[in-house]
């Protein structure tokens, strides 16, 4: 039943887009116009060495440049099938290159993708807004049909990632709106980066002819350079502190991989209780880190409570400047009662979920789990947090708890 | 330059002369408007220069003097130069004047002969842009103002540090290839310019600005991962009394032998965070262990060799790093295979884990542990230089000692308070370390 409705989520508005650029098509058959079939094929050599280079932008989904040149086929009045065709094909190539097998969902996204976009821009040209440039010497007119060149890129920049959002996210359907919106916040940059190029190419091909692509491109790859530095480095970053999670592991008196499966757990309970992106990226750092206090602790571990241990923790991380608000999370998680309001939520999430995993596998029969969930309320003294760790459990008893 | 020597005022004062008159003889050739454009077009290029990398910096000028020459010939490339003049002279350092007249005069006398040569072409090739002839001429423009302007710079370079000309000419080759993309960037601007709209080119602008605020927010994310890691390491130093600022110091020397030895930028940056988490394992040696003064039995021994495979799994899963962990894993292996955990020859270590090895031996050396005196930069090198060949590279030896020679080195004798040692006063010991010889750090 569940897996039915994935398939809905993410088929339907595939179907839509199918049948919308179908209508336009046929309602506006003279937009389309023809490609030289040698231009086809560069365009398809330009997908296929465009989708080897993804654009990421920090903690978002990668957004293919392959996209700019298969929405450029649009933009230049391609009929659907054509613009399906080089997506696809251009899609295949590229895989076959580097030696895989195409992957058939993929490829039906791409196909269906080109498909849709090429009908969202014979519905832009249904509004017939035209700009148009000077002849040059060859008589040549470089024009744009603006209708079709916002459609587009609004389809790029915020259809995509919110289609992503429907098919991808876990979580309940009231938070759906939020999660696109922070969707398209995490990768406008690179969304605007790539209808921005596919404008430009839409313009300049009357002119530049062949030579559209190696020049369009340019500074979307610059871009393209700039943002993957800025996703590296802000993975470095999350994956040294996961590693600043096994530090007080090796001391022997945390279970391995405990801060990891802390983190990840709250993550969930964090999304099912709608916290905002920010405030999820600091609370899996600070689940991560909840226990590095004793590193600190080393020689006096008997007499320590949870709050001395959240206490020194806190003040390791305060140490980073750029962490205050995780260092705050980690101390309140040390006194879910007391917490500041403004993290009291996520300080309860991790105290909740550090107890739900030191309870181990003991806590899958019925029984136990009860006995766990009352001490669990006794503790951390949140019914709503503690609710949706429960629904969290329900969904997914394999949390390897 | 400290000092301008007088060849030098003369060379800087030329080509300021030189650029001075070529732009007032442009400016007479050109429309006030197109002038106006193409100088602020300069004028924003220079102010927003990115700085992409260590000494490389990336800047738009020569794609808008490229398009100014494809728009309105060598006059209007000459004059657009011109708008360099308020940025060089915001950011230059002293001698300010002719430094500031030197670039503007260097920018315009590339302009002007890249300009000559676009002209000279585009009439012997005739037809106009954008078909194929113009387009040789603009590359074939784009490569001339790129050797004329590195040219005219290098001469500078030789008579400031009297580097032989002939590895300053050597370091122009690459500039050239890297024209490609400048001179497509100037196709299609000048294609949007002419053919389109003056408004067309923010299509062009956006995804340049988005590469430039992508960069700049890495470089903050950058630094704040440089942060993330020196608290790491101050994270395990909390338990560790005697290697209290040794990850910092080895870091901060493995980095100055790495430039010695021209250790490319990249590899520079890794043996930078490797040499600062090199120690992470000792996390998980007992605190007995490592803070007991004198010599370790076996057991105690055994606890320590793990070190290295402990960090190493610590640090498994940051991708970034994973050309690091090797060195964090083999930093106590030797040449002649004596070394632990793994007991590896001299072929499986790289030139980095030597580097690494070789500082951190130094470094344990002339610091104050729990179990002996720091001992002096001669005695420690003498000892590196003693093992060369078996425990440490000797290259990687003499590089250390030319850097120390270099940067000067001061022991760390200021060790932890002696209410940390329990009341154990710390003996002289002597150069072989706890165990064998061949155990430091």
């Amino acid at each position: 039943m569940r897996r039915l409705a994935e398939l809905a989520v993410a088929g339907l508005p595939l179907a839509l887009g199918l049948l919308l650029g179908t209508l336009w098509w046929i309602a506006e058959p003279a937009a389309t116009s023809d490609l030289a079939p040698l231009h086809l094929l560069l365009f398809v050599v330009a997908v296929a060495g465009t989708e080897l280079l993804p654009m990421r932008q920090p903690g978002g989904r990668p957004v293919p440049t392959s996209t700019a040149v298969i929405a450029t086929v649009a933009l230049l009045g391609a009929a659907p099938p054509i613009v399906a065709a080089v997506g696809g094909v251009g899609y295949v190539v590229a895989r076959l290159a580097r030696r895989q097998a195409p992957d058939p969902g993929a490829l039906v996204l791409r196909v269906v993708g080109g498909w849709t976009l090429a009908g969202v821009a014979a519905a832009g040209a249904l509004l017939d807004v035209q700009w148009t440039g000077t002849a040059t010497q060859g008589g040549a007119v470089p024009a744009l049909d603006l209708g079709a060149g916002a459609l587009v890129a609004v389809a790029i920049v915020v259809g995509m990632p919110t289609y992503q959002t429907l098919t991808r996210t876990p979580g309940r359907l009231e938070f759906l709106p939020r999660r696109a919106a922070e969707a398209i916040a995490r990768s406008w940059l690179a969304g605007v980066a790539v209808a921005s190029t596919a404008l430009l190419g839409g313009i300049v091909h009357e002119v530049l002819g062949g030579w559209t692509l190696p020049t369009m491109l340019i500074p979307l790859f610059a871009a393209r350079i700039g943002l993957e530095h800025f996703a590296d480095a802000t993975r470095a970053y999350d994956q040294t502190i996961r590693a600043m999670s096994r530090l007080p592991e090796q001391l022997g008196t945390v279970e391995p991989e405990h801060g990891v499966r802390v983190g990840r757990l709250a993550v969930s309970v964090g999304l099912e209780l709608g916290l905002e992106a920010d405030l999820l990226v600091d609370l899996e750092h600070a689940a991560h880190l909840h226990e590095l206090g004793r590193i600190r602790m080393d020689h006096d571990l008997e007499g320590a409570t949870r709050r001395d241990l959240a206490d020194a923790g806190a003040s390791i991380v305060r140490e980073t400047a750029s962490l205050d608000r995780v260092a705050e999370i980690i101390a309140a998680s040390g006194d879910p009662y007391g917490a500041p309001r403004s993290v009291a939520v996520p300080a309860r999430i991790i105290a909740a979920c550090c107890d739900v995993d030191d309870y181990g596998a003991d806590a899958s029969g019925d029984a136990r789990r009860q006995e766990m969930m009352v001490r669990l309320v006794r503790d951390v003294g949140d019914l709503e947090v503690v609710a949706a760790l429960s629904r969290v459990l329900d969904r997914a008893p394999a949390v390897e708890v | 330059v400290e000092t301008t020597p007088a060849r030098l005022l003369v060379f800087t004062g030329l080509v300021g002369a030189g650029g001075a008159a070529l732009i007032s003889v442009g400016a007479l050739r050109v429309s006030a408007a197109a002038a106006f454009f193409a100088i602020i077009a300069v004028l924003l290029s220079e102010s927003f220069v990115t700085h992409v990398r260590e000494q490389a910096d990336a800047s738009l000028t020569n794609v808008v003097v490229l398009v100014s020459l494809l728009y309105g010939g060598a006059a209007l490339a000459v004059v657009a130069t011109a708008g360099s003049l308020i940025p060089f002279a915001r950011r230059a350092a002293t001698p300010r004047t002719s430094r500031v007249a030197f670039n503007v005069g260097q920018l315009a006398i590339s302009a002007a002969i890249a300009g000559l040569v676009f002209e000279g072409l585009l009439r012997l090739l005739g037809g106009s842009f954008p078909d194929a002839g113009s387009l040789i001429a603009i590359s074939v423009a784009a490569v001339t103002y790129s050797l004329v302007n590195q040219g005219l710079v290098s001469v500078v370079i030789t008579l400031v540090t009297k580097e032989p000309a002939r590895s300053v000419v050597r370091s122009l080759g690459p500039g050239t290839a890297m024209q490609i993309p400048y001179v497509g960037l100037a196709v299609l601007a000048a294609v949007l310019l002419i053919f389109v709209s003056p408004w067309a080119l923010v299509l062009m602008v956006v995804p340049a600005a988005i590469a430039r605020f992508a960069l700049l927010s890495y470089e903050r994310v950058d630094e704040a991962y440089d942060r993330l890691v020196r608290a790491f390491v101050k994270a395990i130093e909390v338990k560790d009394l005697y290697t209290r600022g040794h990850s910092e110091r080895v870091a901060r020397l493995s980095v100055a032998v790495a430039e010695e030895l021209g250790v490319p930028y990249d590899e520079r940056r890794l043996t930078r965070y490797a040499a600062l988490l090199h120690d992470v394992g000792k996390i998980g040696v007992p605190l007995c262990v490592i803070n007991k003064p004198g010599p370790l039995d076996e057991d105690e021994f055994e606890h320590i060799k793990q070190h290295p495979t402990i960090g190493a799994d610590i640090l498994r899963d940051i991708d970034f790093l994973a050309p690091a962990i090797d060195i964090v894993r083999y930093h106590h292996e030797r040449l002649d295979g004596a070394g632990y955990p793994y007991g590896i020859g001299g072929d499986d270590l790289s030139q980095i884990v030597r580097i690494v090895t070789a500082v951190d031996a130094f470094d344990a050396m002339t610091s104050t542990r729990s179990y002996r005196q720091a001992f002096g930069v001669e005695d420690a090198i003498a000892e590196l230089r003693r093992c060369a060949g078996r425990q440490f590279d000797a290259e990687v030896v003499e590089a250390l000692t030319r850097t120390i020679d270099r940067i000067g080195w001061v022991p760390t004798t200021d060790f932890a308070s002696s209410s940390e040692l329990h009341g154990h006063a710390i003996p002289a010991g002597t150069l072989e370390d706890r165990v064998r010889p061949e155990v430091s750090g």
